[in-house]
């Protein structure tokens, strides 16, 4: 299972086995969250042991999120208990796993040896940054991971800041999730996910996103109210939103700005802040071309219990692993390595080759039918002056490459940068 | 085409030749502007928006200089923003004869901020720029 898995054309029924799996998970390694939402759940909370089965068996769900889940779960079992769990531990990993088995049995038992580690290490028990980066370092050379993968960042919901909820304007204190991950792929690549009328299709979490008025379509996107329908454990949660979507002409940030809806806020909406961006964009200097990153403010609106507390890890994670492996269309670049701050030097002038490389080689090929219909306008014949507009072509072609390469070159010299940072330190 | 042929050709008969190359013309340069703002994008390094942003500011004189925000303006919606709404705390030290501040929005300075991300910049009181900013603010 290395192969990015569209969702796009998942049924409703599939869509929520497999939001199912992916809550037992997180379920049933939380038994604070099975005693707070005990009668939300509505079903039998599997035993971890169940849970992991399930996770394993389960071929829709992305490698980026079984992992995940994974050490998530792992770090929250007892040390003593973890034994217990050896053999779904090494299904799971085994599912995430191409090659013959005799193969795939011996990477699954290097893998569970860093699993153990990063179990093992210190800080709270949930996943952490540093717990995947540390995942990420010990079992590259196993899985190959993509850039995406490899900087995938989320669940940071420990975060509180103050917002005006609705409808009083009285300031309280919401809760701030953060989901992030780089990308080689440009923004404008992130387009079709970024825009909320396709969340439902993305995320096995959100379930409906109904127009309320009518979208005013502007130059660079479009305006709407719409409302949105998430189902988290046994609850739906409808929440009406204003959405702006935007895509900037330089193709330069893709994004949509969320608020709640004032003029369809009523007292039965379950929050009084939700508001936030989901956006992808280039930033020079960082690991790769394109940041995608999703942050939310939330606050819930004062019933127990308080869903806000699960809407990191039921939910919004999974939605931008979504968004992260459903835009792996067509060839992939992202390649194995981050480059950028942290990179070695040998590995950043590797990439910068590769990418000079690999944009001359496109940028010929793509100016071949230009060129051929030049020369033949010039022997056809009678004269043809359109040779102009394929010069032209072919110069719009030239331009837009040395735009890319100007990216990569930014990128090298960030990397030689960090290098000479880290000597110096 | 013939010599005869060539002389009887008029702008006209060449209309979509040259409208196409207008076109074609206009895109080159924007995609020429495009390949120098992704040079000079590099000036501005990474500008993360967030509710608060960390920036580095230069001591004058030993102290650090009065910031003020301004023209702030929201990227979705295009409201501007007042910058007295954003605050500035000393974070710590910034390296040689620098300090790292905080501004942030205090959203209890204003009412009812449509929320947006407020991209501006910081001025010290002579209203030199110091960085640019984008802030995450309102609801």
């Amino acid at each position: 299972m290395t192969d990015a898995i569209s969702h796009f054309e998942q049924s409703d029924e599939d869509k929520e086995r497999r939001r199912q799996v992916i809550e037992d998970v997180l379920v049933a390694f939380r038994p604070q969250v099975q005693e707070e939402f005990r009668d939300l759940i509505g079903r039998e909370v599997p035993s971890p042991r169940d849970a992991l089965e399930q996770l394993a068996g389960t071929a829709d769900i992305d490698r980026l999120l079984k992992h995940r889940l994974l050490i998530d779960a792992f770090r929250r079992t007892p040390e003593l208990e973890r034994g217990d769990l050896d053999n779904p531990v090494r299904d799971v990993l085994d599912s995430t796993m191409i090659g013959d088995e005799d193969a795939r049995q011996a990477r699954v038992e290097v893998a569970k040896r860093v699993l153990d580690q990063v179990a093992a290490a210190s800080g709270d028990a949930r996943l952490q940054d540093e717990h995947w980066e540390r995942w990420v370092s010990g079992t590259s050379a196993l899985f190959g991971f993509t850039t995406h993968e490899a900087t995938f960042s989320a669940c940071d919901d420990e975060r509180m800041v103050r917002k005006r909820r609705r409808p009083d304007g009285q300031i309280v204190t919401s809760r701030l999730i953060v989901a992030q991950f780089w990308s080689d792929r440009p923004p404008a690549a992130f387009a079709r996910y970024i825009n909320p009328l396709n969340w439902p299709a993305c995320s096995a979490f959100c379930r409906g996103m109904r127009p309320l008025s009518p979208p005013i379509e502007l130059e660079f996107g479009y305006d709407c109210d719409l409302e949105e329908t998430v189902r988290i454990l046994g609850r739906t949660l409808t929440v009406p939103l204003q959405m702006a979507f935007r895509n900037r002409p330089d193709q330069g940030r893709v994004w949509t700005r969320f608020n709640i809806a004032p003029a369809f806020f009523t007292e039965s909406v379950p929050v009084n802040v939700d508001t936030g961006t989901v956006s992808a964009e280039a930033m020079p200097g960082g690991p790769a071309r394109t940041l995608v990153r999703a942050t939310k403010y939330l606050h819930w609106n004062d019933t127990q219990p308080d869903f806000t507390k699960l809407a990191c890890d039921f939910g919004w994670s999974e939605f931008m692993v979504q968004m992260a492996e459903s835009c792996l269309e067509g060839p992939d670049t992202s390649g194995t390595q981050v480059a950028g701050v942290g990179t070695s030097v040998d590995d950043a002038i590797k990439r910068l080759v590769d990418e000079i490389a690999t944009e001359c080689r496109d940028g010929i090929g793509a100016s071949r039918p230009h060129l051929e219909k030049l020369i033949g306008r010039f022997t056809g014949p009678s004269w043809d002056p359109r040779w102009i507009n394929d010069l032209l072509a072919i110069g719009l072609l030239t331009m837009d490459r040395y735009g890319s390469i100007a990216s990569s070159v930014r990128r090298f010299a960030d990397s030689l940068q960090d290098a000479d940072d880290r000597e110096g330190r | 085409m013939s010599d005869e042929e060539l002389v009887r050709l008029r702008p006209r008969d060449l209309a979509a030749v040259w409208s196409t190359a207008f076109g074609q013309l206009a895109r080159l340069w924007r995609s020429g502007l495009m390949a120098v703002l992704e040079i000079g994008s590099g000036e501005d390094r990474t500008i993360l928006s967030d509710e608060c942003n960390r920036i580095t500011v230069q001591r004058v004189g030993g102290r650090v200089p009065h910031l003020i925000a301004r023209n702030l303006v929201g990227q979705s919606f295009g409201r501007p923003l007042d910058g007295g709404v954003v605050t500035f705390h000393v974070a710590g030290s910034g390296g040689p004869g620098a300090v790292l501040v905080d501004c942030c929005v205090d959203e209890s300075l204003s009412q009812g901020i449509q929320g947006d991300i407020y991209r501006g910049e910081v001025v010290d009181e002579q209203g030199t720029p110091i960085t640019r900013i984008a802030l995450d603010a309102g609801s």
